[in-house]
């Protein structure tokens, strides 16, 4: 019994980095029908915002959570209007391969900037917490909780703010909701920033633990893409629900089976899934 | 430009002819004949991360050999290009060095799927190919290759020094755990490394996994199950650190720990005192005693402010190889080649000797272990004194 | 009068082709150096992978990511079938064939789905096929398989400048028919097309199929040249990304912009590895940015658009004499 929860705790430290992650995508997927390729390397600027500060500062890596969530903002703002406003109306082939050459050039910034060399830092919570025979170190801890109360306030945001329900008016149906005298333009600059943000702080808890280097987004990206997916294109909650099934799922093979097997397992899910339910797991019945 | 005189011409043609019979080249024009060879890096792409250091000593060993006055009076010129860490790149890569600019050698590149790649293009071309920083020796043993030479300690050797270690040490502790990745190089050294464990009596669990993998903890939760009591991890860093800290998160305290890149990059930075008494290996330290290395560390530093890492050993190394062979052979291509697979030649790196496949049997690894924040050499007949058992971790 | 004029273009299009290709096939027996041909061969490579994909995904514009991996299929199919004794050519069909069979995997499972969700579902394809082939012991693991023997550069050479023109053609000729006629339907309004009786789930498999054989075949040369295969490189989703960028920068669903694609991929990349190393990729990563951005269509579409432009000719009479 202690195994089985041990493994759930596992799955959700895993899972609940991969929803933080997964969360902008399906937000702007849902507002704006844009496919990020670039998703990655925003998770890369918040990792290297968080060691550049740990390193330099010497302070503790939380510090670096808003930091990088700001950063981000204002990074995706910056990249919105510059790049992404200027593919409106153009078809979703040309949007990804757009995002997607965002990636190379950020990448290729990132490598020369920064080089190849791993970056980490141990600063930050140490030290494990043992509860009902299942122990968990206090930065995985740390993590979950964090991707928690951000997904949450993400959800908040989405169900009582008024950008929150222009967002969702804009996701439903884009003529009709600029009819209504919702201002597209600022509510899909919100939308990119709220989302690059959480991509960006969620690179500041990849830093927290694991190593740093200018490939360690993009490394999450396939990933995120499979939750977005499963949980159904556009749906914030399903990407939450599928994030963490994936978690579980990964822990659980993983621990009868292997790690590659894990995979192949959630791959083989998810196409099961898109078989019975092509709109994915929450996501809507219609194109 | 001198005026040609009819004694001038008359004297460098019989310059030149004794030159064409000796196979030196001491007229003007051809002292200043530069000879080129070719170096693929990965810049940029996934595998970038020493790239620069083996450019610096790169450049260093040209110095100085051209310092000396080149080989033969000939300057070396050594042209670098980037792989992207992408084998595609890497064909066209060799083909530019040996078709357009004329590199009578290769001096390797980093990872595997690109060595392989050029060491078909090498093979084609019959231009001698050295693997600097090649540590796999399975792309020896998949196809037949005259041209290319493994510069660097196999990997199949990583488990070597730890398991001496816990020959030693062991003890009543007889389960050993190896987590290795699902690649050649890591695949070979946990098959070496499960078979000399058996030889010395442990009992062997390999855990596989996903080549970039971050979640290890079912790994780990495995481990416990089993309760394995040796652990020693086959695989690259990034992997290596997260497997630590999900151990040490998961209150996992085996009673040797030992992956093979501990030496590398940033194991203190990344785990502070939970780095105390894991163990290594490593190609090359700079505190490693002969009289060769001390004098490339000083080199070294006095040019860059800076220790060296094995990155920069292993090129200075490829650089001292091909100088001897160059400085026996001449600039003939399948000299140089003839000379590679025979010869046993001094470096760095320690004695350069390759079997009738082309791997590496000269250069091996030493085991090494952080001892008070301190990366120390523990192997290879140094006398110094082994954490056993590791401390618990903080 | 359109319909002869359309038809005489595809015609001197396809001498043109023909023509082109037999002139690269020569150069290597015209002294031009190996590093030249191995330039042109890569041309040829990215240039008929890039038309596998237009076949399919240039037509229908339903985006597909899986062509690295269908590639990556034709070229362990082709190493296992030479590898077991069978002579060149069967080989090759074997590839062709092996790889137009998983295609209906993806295409019975996926075809249904719409727009985006299609395309990420052959991205994930690309990543099971990757997975699974690495846990196959009997195509090698991790450790990939070789060739038992390197074949000599011309080869290959000769045999993607055959499927790079053969491609071409096919396209060039596809879009004249009355299944390209269908197709275009199909791209424009799939309901109304599925009205007007065209079986467009049919269509779109035929296409799929036929477009995975291509790059099935790609893939076989491919593995001839490299003679070793590791599986995290033949299957890395990078070279699905060469094959939509080659026709999207070209101009996709037209016969020649993948040709331009392929060129200025091969140019660019070498121009600048050659004076901006360490650089390069970023200036890649621009050079595409630039061109999705302000060359709506792709290169080749810009350039006829500039062109008539100038001629001042309302492009629906650009096929016909000039009013005077």
């Amino acid at each position: 019994m202690t195994l089985a929860l041990q493994l759930i705790a596992n799955g959700l430290v895993v899972g609940g980095l991969l929803c933080l992650v997964a969360l902008g995508l399906a937000l702007i997927f849902g507002v704006m029908r844009v496919v990020n390729f670039a998703h990655g390397e925003f998770v890369t600027l918040g990792a290297f915002a968080t060691y550049l500060l740990v390193a330099n500062l010497h302070v503790s890596p939380l510090l670096g959570i808003p930091l990088a969530f700001a950063l981000g903002a204002v990074a995706g703002a910056v990249v919105q209007r510059a790049i992404i406003a200027r593919t409106t109306g153009r078809p979703e082939l040309d949007v990804l391969m757009t995002t997607y050459a965002l990636s190379i050039v950020a990448l290729g910034a990132f490598s020369q900037a920064f080089g190849g060399d791993f970056r980490s830092y141990a600063e930050g919570p140490t030290g494990t917490l043992t509860l009902s025979g299942v122990t968990i170190g206090w930065r995985s801890l740390t993590v979950l909780l964090v991707c928690l109360a951000l997904g949450g306030a993400t959800v908040l945001i989405m169900r009582r703010a008024r950008i929150g329900i222009a967002l969702r008016a804009l996701a439903q149906n884009r003529d009709a909701a600029a009819s209504c005298g919702i201002d597209v333009q600022r509510s899909e600059l919100f939308a990119f920033s709220l989302s690059v943000g959480l991509a960006a702080a969620a690179g500041s808890l990849v830093s927290l633990i694991g190593t740093v280097t200018p490939y360690v987004g993009h490394e999450w990206v396939l990933d995120a893409f499979v939750v977005v997916v499963l949980g159904g294109m556009g749906s914030i909650t399903g990407a939450m629900i599928a994030a963490i099934l994936l978690g579980l799922v990964h822990s659980v093979a993983s621990f009868v089976l292997d790690d590659s097997w894990a995979k192949i397992v959630a791959y083989l899910l998810l196409y099961a899934v898109l078989l019975v339910r092509p709109q994915g797991l929450l996501g809507r019945a219609d194109g | 430009m001198q005026t040609i005189t009819r004694r001038g011409v008359l004297a460098s043609s019989v310059t030149a002819l004794a030159a064409g019979l000796v196979g030196a080249s001491p007229t003007r024009s051809r002292a200043a004949e530069p000879i080129k060879l070719g170096a693929a890096l990965s810049l940029t792409g996934r595998f970038a991360d020493a790239a620069k250091y083996c450019q610096e000593a790169y450049l260093l060993w040209v110095e100085q050999v051209n310092g000396k006055g080149g080989i033969d009076g000939r300057p070396i010129q050594m042209i670098v290009y980037d792989d992207e860490s992408n084998p595609d790149t890497g064909r066209v890569l060799a083909e530019r060095l040996i078709d357009r600019d004329g590199a009578i050698a290769i001096l390797g590149p980093y990872s595997s799927p690109i060595t392989d790649a050029m060491a078909t293009a090498a093979e084609r071309a019959q231009v001698p190919l050295i693997g600097m920083i090649a540590s796999d020796a399975s792309i020896w043993n998949r196809r037949k290759l005259r041209w290319s030479f493994q510069a660097f300690p196999s990997s199949e050797y990583d488990h070597e020094g730890f398991l001496d270690i816990c020959r030693q040490k062991a003890g009543a502790a007889r389960k050993l755990a190896i987590v290795y990745e699902e690649t050649p190089f890591s695949i070979s050294a946990k098959d070496w490394a499960a078979q000399k464990a058996k030889e010395i009596g442990l009992s062997v669990d390999a855990y596989g996994y996903n080549p970039g993998a971050q979640d290890f903890r079912s790994i780990v939760e495995r481990m416990v199950a089993a309760g394995s009591e040796l652990v020693s991890m086959g695989g690259y860093y990034q992997p290596s650190i997260a497997l630590t800290r999900q151990m040490a998160e998961r209150g996992f305290n085996p009673v040797a720990y030992h992956f093979i890149l501990s030496a590398d990059g940033v194991t203190k930075d990344a785990l502070g005192a939970n780095a105390e008494g894991v163990f290594g290996r490593s190609a090359w330290e700079p505190t490693i005693e002969s009289p060769a290395n001390g004098a490339f560390v000083a080199l070294y530093k006095a040019r860059y402010n800076r220790v060296p890492s094995y990155h920069s050993a292993a090129s200075y190394a490829a650089g001292q190889v091909i100088e001897a062979a160059i400085n026996s052979k001449g600039t003939d291509r399948a000299a140089i080649r003839d000379f590679l697979a025979a010869s046993s030649i001094e470096s760095v790196l320690g004695t350069f000797k390759v079997n009738a496949k082309g791997q590496q049997e000269g250069y091996r690894y030493v085991a090494t272990q952080w001892q008070s924040g301190i990366c120390q050499v523990v192997g290879g007949g140094v006398q110094r004194p082994i954490i056993w058992p590791k401390p618990k971790w903080t | 009068m359109a319909e002869s004029s359309a038809r005489r273009t595809a015609l001197f299009g396809i001498v043109a082709t023909a023509a082109v290709a037999s002139l690269c096939a020569a150069l290597p027996w015209l002294g031009v150096s190996a590093y030249l041909r191995t330039l042109l061969y890569y041309g040829a490579y990215y240039l008929a992978l890039g038309q596998a994909w237009n076949l399919m995904s240039g037509l229908t514009g339903y985006v597909s990511f899986a062509h690295g991996a269908l590639a990556g299929i034709g070229a362990y199919a082709v190493v296992i079938a030479m590898n077991a004794g069978l002579p060149l050519w069967l080989s090759l069909l074997c590839a062709a064939a092996a790889t137009a069979l998983a295609s209906l995997v993806i295409g019975l499972t996926s075809l249904r789905l719409r727009g985006t969700a299609f395309t990420f579902a052959t991205l994930f394809f690309q990543e099971l096929v990757l997975l699974i082939v690495r846990k196959l012991p009997f195509v090698g693991g991790p450790g990939g398989i070789v060739l038992e023997e390197i074949l000599p550069a011309w080869l290959p050479y000769l045999l993607m400048l055959g499927v790079a023109a053969g491609a071409t053609m096919l396209l060039l000729v596809i879009r004249r028919t009355r299944t390209g006629l269908r197709i275009l339907a199909l791209k424009d309004d799939e309901a109304a097309a599925n009205a007007a009786g065209i079986n467009a789930t049919r269509l779109k498999l035929i296409l799929f199929c036929v477009s995975a054989a291509i790059a099935g075949a790609t893939g076989a040369v491919h593995g001839l040249f490299a003679s070793s295969l590791f599986p995290n490189v033949v299957f890395a989703v990078d070279l699905s990304i060469v094959a939509l960028a080659v026709p999207l920068i070209g101009g996709a669903g037209t016969a020649s912009g993948p040709v331009v694609g392929a060129l200025l991929y091969v140019v660019i990349r070498e121009v600048l590895q050659v004076i901006a190393p360490g650089m390069h990729l970023t200036i890649v990563g621009l050079v595409l940015l630039i061109v999705i951005l302000f060359l709506r269509d792709g290169v080749v579409v810009a350039l006829a658009r500039a062109i008539r432009h100038r001629r001042a000719l309302p492009p629906a009479l650009a096929i016909g004499p000039e009013p005077r």
